[in-house]
């Protein structure tokens, strides 16, 4: 079974409203949002789906043309594809160019670090594979956003000490957001909150998996100003189901952002990608009526 | 990496496949594909213009191959 998926007929027996804020979040947020302008961030974790075709990208869109059609609607990616495959310079200039055809300048690139690091070495003696990580990264120039480095299942509190050596190397000049999943995070108090002051101390993002499978990775504990939520939809039927779950989300987000919010993240991922962009564009269409994010509205012919 | 399983619906009938990296996947990623015990494919990634695409030299139609890739993308999603 795919990470926080879960049998259909539980979905709605499932308690989908949003824990309360984590110890963290109080103390990073520090009554100040009077100041600096919330940002939003909305985007899908995917381009090149040919079944997008007359319903976000105009009828026959070439699959060469689906990132520069991507980049019209959304000024955000999470970029699995580095996740699989090194990022080469010779494919972070060809997308660059793409989102550039576009006109959308302001076009951002969250890769996913590649799982030979967080995965199959599971941060151990890979210096050297960061290092080649971060140069082929850099081929995004202004477009690159925030790192997304998730953690598998299986790399649980055990591993503290070598998430704390490897995050104490990270290189300042990049952003990190980390994605916990094994359960003995927050099972344990004591290792939740050593693992959430570690990200913190170093400054680095908490991502909170929004899934009807694994709520206990809905930890609510922001280590800085800037939450990056994945979504999970779960589609289908469920379609209304998770436009109430997004309307939580624009709930939290309007009191966290009077209390200092920076930046908000927000991925949208469905298990089932041929209407995704459909639930973004909801989010987008939220976001903009609540929160006043001004960010451009997303039409999905259905 | 462990092995996992993915399920694909082919014609209204759920396959499903053993799923095990294979390699390094320092470059690209790998995994072999089998199903009750005897390999099918050995597929692999590479990026293009549609952000990540899937290979393999074995006998394994298009929409077999994408279906695979997609399920290995999801699972690890």
């Amino acid at each position: 079974m795919e990470f926080g998926r879960t049998e259909e007929k539980e979905i709605l027996e499932i308690d989908h409203t949003l824990p309360a804020d984590g110890r963290l979040t109080g103390k990073v947020l520090k009554n100040d949002g009077a100041g600096v302008p919330l940002k939003f961030h909305v985007g899908c974790g995917k381009w090149g789906r040919q079944e997008w075709n007359g319903h976000l990208y105009p009828e026959k869109t070439k699959d060469i043309n689906f990132l520069s059609e991507y980049a019209k609607s959304f000024d955000t990616i999470e970029l699995s594809a580095t996740f699989f495959s090194k990022p080469d310079k010779q494919s972070t200039d060809r997308w660059v160019d793409k989102v550039t055809q576009s006109g959308n300048k302001d076009f951002m690139f969250i890769p996913k670090v590649h799982r030979n690091i967080s995965h199959i070495k599971k941060l151990q003696d890979c210096k050297a594979e960061l290092i080649e990580f971060l140069n082929g990264v850099k081929g995004f120039g202004a477009n690159l956003g925030p790192i997304l480095l998730q953690l598998g299942e299986n790399f649980g509190a055990n591993y503290y000490d070598r998430l704390k050596s490897f995050v104490a190397a990270l290189p300042q000049e990049h952003r990190f957001f980390i994605e916990l999943r094994d359960a003995s995070w927050f099972s344990d108090e004591i290792d939740r909150r050593r693992v959430f002051d570690l990200l913190y101390q170093y400054g680095i993002g908490s991502v909170m998996s929004d899934s009807s499978g694994r709520r206990d990775c809905l930890h609510m504990e922001l280590s800085t100003p800037d939450l990056y939520v994945r979504f999970n939809g779960n589609s289908g039927e469920h379609r209304y189901h998770d436009y109430q779950r997004i309307d939580h989300w624009v709930e939290r987000i309007e009191g966290w952002a009077i209390q200092g919010l920076k930046n908000v993240y927000f991925i949208v991922h469905q298990f089932d990608e041929k209407d995704t962009p459909a639930l973004a564009s909801y989010v987008i269409r939220k976001f903009n009526e609540k929160l006043n994010a001004g960010l451009k509205p997303v039409e999905w012919k259905w | 990496m462990e092995t996992f399983q993915i399920s694909i619906e082919f014609d209204k009938r759920m396959e499903t496949y053993d799923v095990t990296p294979v390699g390094d996947g320092v470059e690209n990623s790998r995994y072999e594909i089998s199903q009750d015990g005897k390999k099918q494919a050995e597929v692999w990634t590479e990026t293009t213009d549609l952000g990540l695409v899937w290979h393999t030299r074995d006998m394994l139609d298009e929409r077999t191959l994408q279906s695979i890739g997609e399920a290995i993308e999801t699972h690890e999603m």
